[in-house]
């Protein structure tokens, strides 16, 4: 006679199922960090328009290199605009240029990595076109492409995209070639499925975490990269408040107001970590193997 | 071994095709007419069609094309515009300088990473693992170039205990050389700091769970000298990957660092070259960066397959 312990039943089924990616997540602590910091940002982006104190392009040349006070929360800078307005305008675009970047990447890359995987024929060509890309410094190479195609947050996008696309591409890929010899894309093939319903129904789907991890790194790079541009003056022209123009217009005045560099710095780094924070517990829960990420 | 090298060497080839024929695009992408954005809105006719001569933009793509093949085969790469002489030889003078500031901050790298790494693997998650492993997301995510801005402001302007930007060759004061290179080295070493020393704990880790450092720690010997006798010889690995990922980074890195730190490396002719659209400058400070990495790349192959037999046999 069966004991009542050992019976299945479906609360007990429930209780020993393993915990759901969600949960998983949320117990992650660094994870968690990550997503708070990343969810202020774009709160401050979003509500931009309301939660600034001047317009982020007025100048008011009697309140040149005011110091943080109560007034101006981080002061003023060298053609006397309020810091912090600017610095949450540029949350604006910084995160809509990252965002962009790693949308681009994300569907560019996944067509192509698939094209390459799946379909031996493509192999070849698309991944040393790919080899060839990844060959430049990726910050060298994306300059170069702003410098050619002119200064613009457009331009920004569109080079960083070129950039980022082949790495993005090089994972989808590999993770298409384990997938295409799997039994269920064999069998699903040996039924007579056609290729399109293949990579919809099966490639695709299995695909997706390395891929959502890869993209969570790009986010943060681009946004990296994109004030290094705009540093270098090839990305959003002034006086576009992003935060690489903001640091720019303040290097030069770093001995008397080290203050204009240091909160634009702080912004992106703390974006950045936010993002790597964010990648790194989506990959402890999402894809365990892939412990060590190369940039 | 021989036959593995060839190997890799044919993949290479048509990689660097590829790489020299997107340098020599790089151009064709400039909406408009280049000879106006590098002469400026007020160049007379004469001036513009003189740049438009030097460029080669009064003839047909394939014809310049060509052109820019037969002068590479002879390691011509053309003339700056600004600098109005040869390409080539702007930028060879200009590389003791960038492998200076690239070795030192690959040494750094080095000196800070691994240990840092080793130390995280023996102490996997415990406060220094975690400690160790949010510096090294911190140096992934600060940009460098604000990093640099910063130290200069504190160690150049405030303390004033380095010089805050310049160059002075090893030659004229060997002491400050190294004292101008201190800021600019750290600044480029962050990033890949944090890189190795997660490279070194995974293959760390996977190395300390092996059966042979298990026995070496049941026969009583300490742990420091298990993972010094037996685990530390696998680090190399990873060490050489990184070099050769490194390099790319330091590359792209110097761009910028050199900028800000005002050194005469490559970096700076480049990103010069960006300011002032000098697109053949542009075009060959990319390919023979890119030309670089990938023989680099090939050489760090080979390493890794003199150093890891298991990568020789493998099919590639």
């Amino acid at each position: 006679m069966a004991s009542v312990d050992t019976l299945a039943t479906p609360e007990r089924l429930e209780a020993a199922r393993p915990p759901s990616i969600w949960r998983k997540l949320l117990r992650h602590r660094l994870f968690m960090t990550g997503a708070t910091l990343l969810l202020l940002m774009v709160l401050l982006a979003i509500f931009a328009d309301l939660i600034e104190i001047r317009p982020p392009e007025k100048m008011q040349v009697r309140l040149r290199f005011k110091t943080p006070d109560f007034a101006y929360p981080l002061g003023t800078d060298n053609y006397g605009r309020d810091i912090y307005s600017r610095l949450v305008h540029g949350a604006r675009l910084s995160l809509a240029i990252g965002f962009a970047v790693a949308l681009i990447t994300g569907i560019l890359g996944t067509a192509i990595g698939v094209a390459a995987g799946y379909f031996k024929r493509l192999d070849g060509p698309l991944m040393r076109l790919m080899d060839a890309l990844m060959a430049f410094p990726a910050i060298l190479l994306a300059i170069a492409i702003a410098a050619a195609l002119g200064p613009s947050a457009m331009n920004a996008v569109i080079a960083l995209a070129v950039v980022y696309t082949p790495r993005t591409a090089r994972i989808v890929r590999s993770t298409v070639l384990v997938v295409r010899e799997t039994d269920y894309v064999q069998a699903a093939k040996a039924c007579g499925a056609r290729d399109r319903w293949i990579i919809w129904r099966h490639v695709l789907p299995n695909s997706m975490a390395p891929l959502i991890v890869q993209l969570t790194f790009i986010f943060a790079y681009a946004i990296l990269a994109e004030s290094i541009l705009s540093f270098l003056g090839v990305g959003p022209p002034p006086p576009i408040p992003t935060w690489g123009n903001m640091i720019a217009e303040g290097k030069d005045y770093l001995r008397e107001a080290s203050y204009i560099c240091f909160f634009p710095g702080v912004a992106v780094a703390l974006t950045c970590l936010a993002l790597n924070l964010l990648g790194d517990g989506l990959r402890d829960v999402l894809d365990p193997r892939l412990r060590v990420q190369i940039g | 071994m021989l036959e593995f090298m060839l190997r890799r060497t044919l993949v290479a080839l048509p990689v660097l095709l590829l790489v020299s024929l997107i340098s020599a695009l790089i151009m064709e992408m400039v909406p408009g007419d280049p000879a106006v954005l590098i002469a400026g809105q007020s160049a007379t006719d004469l001036e513009l069609a003189q740049i438009r001569e030097q460029l080669g933009l009064n003839r047909p793509f394939l014809s310049r094309l060509f052109d820019w093949y037969v002068a590479l085969a002879r390691g011509d790469l053309g003339d700056s515009i600004l600098l109005n002489r040869p390409v080539t030889q702007a930028i060879v003078e200009r590389v003791p300088v960038t492998l200076a500031l690239a070795g030192s901050a690959l040494m750094l790298t080095i000196l800070l990473g691994v240990p840092c790494g080793v130390l995280s693997a023996v102490y996997a998650n415990t406060w220094i693992d975690q400690a160790l492993l949010t510096f090294s997301l911190l140096g992934v995510s600060i940009p460098n170039f604000w990093l640099s801005l910063m130290l200069i402001v504190l160690f150049g302007v405030m303390l004033d205990w380095l010089p805050a930007g310049g160059y002075i060759p090893f030659a004229d004061d060997p002491l400050g050389w190294v004292k101008c290179l201190i800021l600019p080295a750290f600044s480029l070493a962050l990033l890949q700091v944090g890189l190795l020393a997660r490279i070194t704990r995974a293959t760390m880790l996977e190395v300390l769970q092996q059966d042979y450092v298990r026995t070496a720690r049941a026969k009583g010997l300490p742990v420091l000298m298990v993972v010094g006798k037996h685990a530390f010889k696998n680090v190399l690995i990873p060490v050489i990957t990184v070099i050769g990922i490194s390099f790319g980074l330091l590359l792209s890195g110097s761009v910028v660092i050199e900028t800000v730190y005002s050194l005469p490396g490559m970096g700076r002719l480049l990103a010069n070259a960006v300011f002032g659209r000098d697109y053949p400058l542009i075009q060959g400070g990319l390919l023979v960066t890119a030309a670089v990495l990938v023989l680099l790349n090939l050489v760090v192959d080979v390493l890794y397959a003199m150093v890891d037999p298991r990568v020789r046999y493998g099919k590639r």
